[in-house]
Order: structure tokens, then sequence, then C-alpha cells
């Protein structure tokens, strides 16, 4: 069972709430999913519709509450966020995003670093967002985040996992939790992450922009599945040349000569 | 006097504490994390924190994200 934080997760997917048609469909999709992490952000309320609060009908006790940084450009923006999640909910748990440049949405790795330091001292639950650096993941590590989360790819391109060799590289040397989020944009990128290893897979836009949200989110609770029992089944290795499935043995004009 | 309500400035009179403004625009003061001058508030001091002229409010909470 995937533990982070000393919290056990029956699920290894974990889903995101942003870019839903509506509440609605957002709690069914969740609720598709089997997920038992869910990610929330802050932002200012609209003024002029201030009745419209989606978030108050999240079941807490269903899942872990995530909130997260996103608007972060520095870590100084992440940690007033960070104390206004924990002000508004109660929880420790935080995904730490620090994003100065909108276009491209990477994560500042100095500012990530400094901030999940801070933060970590001040008794949050630090999951840090970050590029696919296994330096970096390491350091992460070194200042106490309770998991990492490097990008498949850029976030919202549903490009899948392009940063796999790093990916390889982090799994190898974590002594936490690695949950690769952003980028995955089908079930069989979540799978292939979960066959490479990784412990768990944040995903949002693949799942909220589907034309079937709900029917989507099964078809990724289904890959996470399918790629973590791969994992634990001990893959066959590849090899460049063939290998026979049907037996060899003998000679073969022999074996077949009841067809001459 | 002015303040500032998440980052527009607002014409208000006087003697109007956090929780007045909260329910004046209709928000359910339980949905809501507020931060004045950058301070976070806890509910307990809505009502008893007056605003004063070039106040700053943020009214923040939870939404859809990734």
């Amino acid at each position: 069972m995937l533990n982070i934080a000393g919290t056990e997760f029956s699920s290894r997917l974990f889903l995101g709430t942003g870019k839903f048609s509506s509440s609605e469909m957002m709690k069914n999709a969740i609720e598709a999913s089997n997920t038992k992490m869910v990610t929330v952000a802050l932002r200012r309320v609209d003024l002029t519709n201030p009745e419209d609060d989606t978030m108050t009908a999240l079941d807490r006790d269903k899942y872990t509450f995530l909130p997260n940084t996103s608007g972060a450009r520095n870590a100084e923006e992440a940690i007033r966020l960070a104390n206004l999640a924990r002000a508004a909910s109660g929880t420790k748990w935080l995904k730490l995003e620090v994003t100065p440049d909108p276009r491209t949405l990477l994560p500042d790795p100095i500012e990530t670093l400094i901030a999940t330091e801070h933060l970590v001292k001040d008794g949050f639950i630090v999951l840090p967002y970050m590029n696919a650096d296994p330096i970096l993941s390491l350091r992460l590590q070194d200042v106490g985040a309770a998991a990492v989360m490097p990008l498949g790819a850029p976030i919202g391109t549903n490009q899948g996992v392009l940063t796999k060799f790093q990916i390889e590289i982090i799994i190898d040397q974590a002594n936490v939790p690695v949950v690769v989020d952003a980028g995955i944009g089908a079930p069989s990128h979540a799978a292939m992450a979960m066959e490479m290893g990784a412990d768990a897979v944040l995903v949002n836009t693949a799942i909220s922009i589907a034309a079937d949200p709900v029917a989507m989110a099964k078809a990724f609770a289904q890959g996470v599945e399918a790629g973590r029992t791969a994992f634990e089944s001990g893959m066959g290795r590849r090899s460049k040349m063939a290998q026979a499935s049907s037996p060899l043995d003998g000679n073969i004009s022999e074996d077949l000569g009841f067809l001459l | 006097m002015d303040i500032y309500i998440n980052g527009k400035q607002q014409a208000i009179n006087s003697k109007h504490s956090v929780e007045q403004i909260i329910l004046d625009f209709n928000i359910e003061p339980s949905t809501v994390v507020v931060e004045l001058n950058k301070q976070i508030l806890t509910p307990e001091e809505y009502n008893n924190h007056y605003l004063t002229d070039g106040d700053r409010l943020e009214l923040i909470r939870f939404v859809g994200g990734g």
C-alpha cells in the first residue's frame, strides 16, 4: 500500500480538480477514479459571483485534501499561499507549486527548494512539484519533502512522460515516494509511469477535458492499476533479437513432417 | 474611506467590521479565508477587526486546481 508521510493510500491515482465543466462533473469523476488524494487551488473570491463555491462540497472524510500553491511565482508567494491553505482547511498537506513563467508553467527549482525547506520546518507535509531533475530530487528529499513530484511534460499538454530517462533515475535514487505529475494525457502514459516504478501519478487535464470525464477517470484508474501490477510482477526483459514463443527443439522439418 | 478588496478599490462607510464586509457581499464566512494587510485573520477575529482607510482585504477560497 502506498504510504506518504505515514498516511496510506489505497489508490495510486491522484486527481486534480481543475477545468471540469461543472462541480457535478468533478464530483462524479473523482468518485469514478477511486482516488484518495485530491488537489485544489486557492483564488480570490469572485465578488460578482460570491455564492459559487464548489469546494465545500468535497467530502474531506473520503480523501486527503491537497491544496496547491499554483499562481506562486517565488518562495515568498508560495509560503503565503501555504499559510492561507492551512488556515482555510486545517490541513498540513501541501502541493508546492512555484511557476514564474505562465507560458511554460515550469517549476522554479531554486524557489521550490527554498520554500520546501521553510515549509517543512513550519510543519507542512510538502509534496513539491518539480522538473524531472534527479539532483534536485535528492536535494528536496534531503530538506524533508514527503514525496517528490517530477513532471512528465508541462502542465496541461497531455504529451505523456517525455522525461522518462530522468524519471527512471529519480525513481532509482529516491527514498521518498515518486509521484509523476503533469503532462500525463492518456491511461497508457499513466500505465507506463507505473511500469517504470513510479509510486503514483497525478492527473488533471486529461480527465477534466475528456469528452466523457467520468469514463476517462475510470480508464485512468484501470491504467494505473495495470501498470502497478505489471511493475510488481517482474516484467520480462526486452531484447533486440526475436525469441520464439513456440518450441523450436529438434529438427524443424522432422517436427513438421506430418505437413509434407 | 477607501479600502482595497481583492485588489479593487472600494469606498465604504467607516466602522465596518471585516465580518460585515463578508456578509455584505453575500459570502458565507465559513467558505473563505481572510487576509487583512497580509495577516491571516481567524474567524473569531472577523467581527472585532474594523477597517481603516487604505486597508487591503483579501477574501480567498478553494477552487478547482491541479
